[in-house]
């Protein structure tokens, strides 16, 4: 959050100060990058810079507060998304290996201990494994910080349906670390 | 009934040994949308739920410094767009940003103790590559460039006053355009995409309306041209004054933005087609 200073900086980038823009890309960039490299991780950079284009593009029209700028970049970066999916026509969906998560061999508290290590890239994968529609409201949640009526305004569906899908979402990642863990503790009991 | 047991003591072991009911991972509203905002630790998320809260935390983790490596071209892109309308041509600084750079000045006097050069070389792209690469993420918004875009930044010095560090590309679509395609020709199938994050390359990328559109857009140098390599290796911009005169002739059949080419423009939110950014005539 940049906070009080948001109007002033938004104001000063409108008029064309490139410092006052740089705020806003180091505030917004990071979460940006993540939620793309969720929904179209080979394209991921690439979309970041047609979105901060469109942004510099788009920036005098703009009118609101951080919390509407911090959507609007987000539905802008979605929009580019969705082009490029209707440019590609079909592209085939990047399945998570298995491996992305690398604990999951490990049981019990040695996991525990050794998740909290977990990369954020290797977590970002991991969220990326979900259905798209449950990886992509988790992802605008976690990593956007956007709340679920931004959210529902960002992929135009209704708040009930994102809080759903969220929630599914989480339960499904839930499952997944879950069922990796049991399945080596059921290892570990045969070789005992 | 003895199969039925048997069945029963099956799913036990299938079953994780939480001891919870049949579905062990039921999530009350609160608790999921407290951990969907991010406001509860995994420490005391339920503990079915404790790994998931793991990840979600580390896909929140504060930023890295490698997400922000393309900070230069985005302000890069930034500028070009914002000198190619009238009423942002003139930055106006705001003495609220001051704070924001403060941190930029302590990290200046660490850099300064660290090279003779100091942040003045660094502001000119003088110093070694991984000074320069410091001085590019720590200034990075005060307008020092990076060690890759030293060609560029110096291209630019050479015909322009030195009043100004802003880093931008020449304008492709004026004088610059033929040795800027030359440049990129030279340079395809080699260290193409490395060269197209120069703020020059981006620039022509900006006037063919995508880094797709370039081949398009230069057809018209490049074709017939056998020594690519030599060309490109000494092409210089012959002048970086912006064009603004002959933009407006330009862009009807030079740059040819969303015809050719399959980057579609200003389906965005925040789309700003060129045609309907003001003309740079007036």
């Amino acid at each position: 959050m940049i906070g009080a200073d948001f109007d002033a900086i938004l104001a000063a980038a409108k008029h064309g100060d490139e410092r006052a823009f740089a705020v806003l890309y180091r505030e917004l960039q990071p979460p940006l990058l993540r939620y793309l490299r969720v929904i179209a991780p080979a394209v991921c950079e690439d979309l970041a810079s047609e979105t901060w284009l469109e942004v510099a593009r788009g920036l005098d029209r703009f009118e609101g507060g951080e919390a509407g700028f911090r959507s609007w970049v987000f539905t802008v970066a979605r929009h580019r998304m969705v082009d490029l999916r209707r440019r590609e026509a079909r592209q085939p969906a990047i399945p998570v290996p298995p491996d992305a998560f690398p604990e999951r061999s490990d049981a019990g508290d040695a996991a525990d201990a050794a998740l909290t290590a977990i990369s954020t890239r290797a977590a970002l994968a991991l969220i990326g494994g979900l259905p798209p529609d449950q990886a992509e409201v988790v992802a605008l949640r976690i990593v956007g910080g956007l709340d679920v009526a931004q959210v529902a305004a960002i992929v135009a569906k209704r708040p009930g349906t994102v809080r759903v899908l969220s929630h599914r979402g989480l339960r499904r990642l839930a499952e997944l670390l879950e069922g990796g863990v049991h399945a080596s503790g059921r290892g570990g009991a045969v070789t005992q | 009934m003895s199969d039925k047991d048997a069945l029963d003591d099956e799913m036990r072991h299938m079953r994780p040994p939480s001891g919870f009911g049949p579905d062990h991972l039921a999530l009350d509203e609160g608790t999921a949308e407290r951990l969907l905002a991010g406001q509860l630790h995994p420490a005391d998320a339920p503990p079915e739920y404790r790994r998931a809260a793991m990840v979600l935390a580390a896909a929140a983790a504060p930023p890295t410094l490698d997400e922000l490596a393309g900070e230069y071209q985005a302000v890069a892109a930034f500028t070009a767009v914002a000198r190619s309308i009238p009423h942002r041509a003139a930055p106006r600084r705001q003495p609220v940003l001051t704070r924001f750079v403060s941190f930029k000045l302590a990290a200046a006097a660490a850099i300064a103790a660290l090279s003779v050069a100091g942040v003045a070389g660094a502001a000119t792209g003088t110093l070694p590559d991984p000074a320069q690469r410091v001085a590019h993420q720590m200034l990075g918004g005060a307008g020092v460039p990076g060690p890759d875009d030293h060609a560029a930044q110096t291209a630019d010095d050479k015909s322009s006053t030195k009043s100004d560090h802003s880093p931008t590309g020449p304008d492709a679509t004026g004088h610059a355009k033929a040795g800027l395609c030359r440049a990129w020709a030279a340079g395809q199938g080699g260290e193409n995409g490395k060269k197209l994050d120069a703020a020059a390359f981006q620039a022509l990328a900006e006037a063919a309306g995508g880094a797709d559109g370039i081949a398009d857009y230069c057809a018209d140098v490049t074709s017939g041209s056998e020594a690519h390599g030599q060309e490109g290796a000494t092409a210089t911009p012959s002048s970086t004054v912006p064009a603004a005169r002959e933009q407006g002739a330009d862009n009807g059949q030079g740059s040819g933005q969303g015809e050719g080419s399959d980057h579609g423009q200003g389906t965005g939110a925040g789309g700003a087609p060129a045609d309907t950014r003001p003309d740079p005539k007036h």
